[in-house]
């Protein structure tokens, strides 16, 4: 999963940076509305965490315009702005959600992989896919019961192709979903980690799709 | 006593009582007047109709009219006694003729003494009559006033109470009211008297008014402002707990080092913002040696300025003195100084001179940074103002620091471009 970060604080922007790093979220993280303008026009992004204050462009007309433009990216507000009037104002110009600052990093978590599983198109916080189940929350994999071990890639990247089931992926688009600018991508990273996924959940669970990408077997 | 109706009623008292006094003693002396000529005129015409000495009753002692004040004497032409009509107030014979008056037997008397076929006659008449009746007089005709004193105080004691009522009205008004209601009071049917004070509590409120809702916005946006610091702070604290290792639990406790200096830091300029607030009363200020102070501060931050390769550099006259707390002026000019160096990039310049150009006081700041636009200008002196796209996490309460603390010292501040070149020029003249 893919994340856009815009944050103007340099203390804030690098610690949430940091956390949801850590959380296995492949994240931007930009500091000016204009910026973020130019990073959501990729549309690598899963999930949009925006700041209010901004400089270049406030955070309100961002989002607002991008909802515009037709873009559907959840979008989670993050603000230390908590009056009632600005909570309104935001949702009603389009956020998802909105998080007062300062605010409990498990919260943050927790609204980012609600958002998330709306967007998925699912209600129920695990995924289940034949023998499969995947809980994003605590990061565990079932295959008929057993626990899996999973590394923090082979983990997103098997969200990826089951947060909805049954797409299908090209390579660019998992590598998009799997690193942020900031990271180096090691040459067949993505096709490593599907050969140990697959020596995990059966060879025939993730299918190559030729010329195309990847996807799940379907059921 | 700080009753204004007592302390009226008292002056009504006195004053009534003082001019009481003075006219029932002038009109004691015009009566005593009046009653001397009525007197004198009385016992010369006893005198002049005194029949013969054969119609003469004999009067004996015991057989005196007490009624009557007057003593008629008669002598024969050898001095013999002929007639006393009060044998029992018999005076000495008097020689002297016409009106006089004389002492006997420690009271004073009125005399008339004429001499008439052969014989001497004397009338007297003691003094105290005529005392005793301009003072009945005097009594008499003062006796309405004593009687008008209580009327008149109690018609003041009442109108007193009754001019005050709007007074009354002000007291409950302002007494009852809640501690945040600012909204003036009823200027209109007010007294004369009362009005310039209402007025003048009006605009007290009205500048209170103001204070108030100005550190209203000024808790708001502190409140506000400590959000974000407080936001790093409890996130680093949170990924310092989740630190896998020690080599991570390190680098985490550094940042969170840092994130807690920035909301100290904070809280500081805070602080010494409320401090430089213009305050009613006047700061003792002392002579404060600009030259030298300038000198103290750039000692200070010669290792921030080394730390960002800037060459910080002080070029100040000699004795500039100026009047001042010594404490702000440190402060102004070490957030100045601070700026400059921070906003600076890495390898600037940073100027200070201290001169004094045209009598008065001047201390300059340079720097070759990036300087302020124009319209920013104004700006930049609100507090919690930060300048877009600026790496710097300040508090944005520095200029505004600097501004009270120039206001206070009726200092003006100028910014300016620094020419030729980039940079800015903070310039603060001393009005000496």
């Amino acid at each position: 999963m893919r994340l856009l970060l815009v944050e103007d604080d340099v203390m804030i922007g690098e610690s949430l940076h940091e956390a949801l790093t850590t959380e296995n979220y492949a994240v931007d993280w930009v500091r000016d509305g204009r910026s973020a303008e130019l990073a959501l026009d990729n549309g690598v992004y899963d999930l949009l965490l925006l700041d209010l204050g901004l400089p270049k462009k406030q955070g309100l007309q961002v989002l607002s315009e991008y909802r515009q433009r037709g873009g559907m990216l959840p979008i989670l507000i993050i603000t230390a702005r908590d009056a009632t009037a600005d909570r309104v104002g935001g949702l009603d110009a389009g956020a998802d959600d909105y998080l007062v600052k300062p605010f409990d990093l498990d919260e943050l978590f927790a609204r980012v992989r609600a958002l998330l599983r709306r967007q998925a198109g699912r209600a129920q916080p695990v995924i289940a896919y034949g023998e499969v189940t995947l809980n994003p929350a605590s990061r565990e994999v079932f295959l008929g019961g057993n626990l899996l071990s999973l590394s923090a890639r082979e983990f997103a990247l098997l969200q990826a192709l089951l947060d909805p089931p049954g797409r299908v992926l090209s390579l660019a688009e998992l590598e998009d979903k799997l690193y942020g600018w900031d990271q180096e991508i090691g040459s067949n990273a993505v096709e490593v980690y599907i050969h140990h996924l697959r020596k995990k959940l059966g060879t025939d669970f993730i299918r190559n799709v030729r010329g195309v990408g990847y996807k799940v077997a379907t059921l | 006593m700080n009753s204004i109706r007592q302390r009226l009623l008292l002056w009504l008292i006195v004053g009534m009582l003082i001019s009481t006094g003075i006219a029932g003693l002038s009109m004691y002396w015009l009566a005593q007047d009046e009653a001397n000529e009525l007197f004198d005129y009385q016992i010369r015409q006893i005198a002049l109709s005194l029949p013969a000495h054969s119609q003469l009753p004999t009067v004996v002692a015991g057989d005196e009219d007490p009624e009557e004040d007057n003593v008629i004497q008669v002598w024969d032409a050898q001095g013999k006694p002929l007639f006393v009509s009060y044998p029992s107030r018999a005076l000495p014979r008097y020689v002297l003729s016409g009106l006089h008056t004389v002492n006997y037997r420690q009271q004073p008397w009125r005399l008339y003494n004429t001499q008439r076929r052969g014989q001497y006659i004397q009338v007297a008449q003691p003094m105290t009559v005529r005392e005793e009746l301009a003072a009945a007089l005097a009594v008499r005709m003062l006796m309405p006033f004593f009687m008008l004193i209580p009327l008149l105080a109690g018609l003041i004691w009442w109108s007193v109470g009754r001019s005050l009522r709007p007074m009354q009205a002000v007291t409950t008004a302002l007494a009852t009211r809640h501690v945040d209601a600012m909204q003036p009071l009823n200027e209109s049917n007010l007294p004369q008297e009362i009005q310039p004070m209402v007025v003048a509590l009006n605009q007290l409120l009205m500048r209170l008014n103001q204070a108030m809702q100005a550190q209203r916005a000024f808790i708001a946006d502190a409140a506000h402002e400590l959000r974000s610091p407080l936001t790093a702070l409890k996130l680093q604290l949170q990924l310092t707990e989740r630190a896998p290792n020690d080599e991570q639990r390190a680098i985490a406790f550094a940042k969170l080092n840092q994130r807690l200096d920035r909301s100290i830091h904070l809280v500081r300029q805070l602080l010494t913002l409320a401090r430089s607030e213009p305050r009613l009363e006047d700061v003792h200020f002392t002579s404060v040696d600009l030259s030298v102070l300038v000198q103290e501060v750039a000692q200070d931050f010669m290792p921030l300025a080394e730390a960002h390769q800037t060459n910080l550099q002080l070029n100040a006259e000699p004795h500039i003195l100026v009047s001042g707390r010594q404490a702000d002026l440190r402060i102004l000019i070490s957030n100045l100084v601070d700026n400059a160096i921070r906003y600076t990039p890495d390898a600037g310049q940073v100027h200070i001179d201290v001169a004094r150009e045209a009598g008065q006081a001047v201390l300059r700041v340079m720097d070759s940074g990036i300087g302020i636009p124009e319209q920013e200008r104004e700006r930049v002196f609100d507090r919690f103002y930060r300048r877009e796209g600026t790496e710097v996490t300040g508090s944005g309460l520095g200029l505004a620091i600097v501004r009270n603390i120039a206001e206070a010292h009726h200092a003006e501040l100028v910014l300016s471009d620094n020419l030729p070149g980039a940079g800015l020029v903070v310039t603060v003249k001393f009005t000496s």
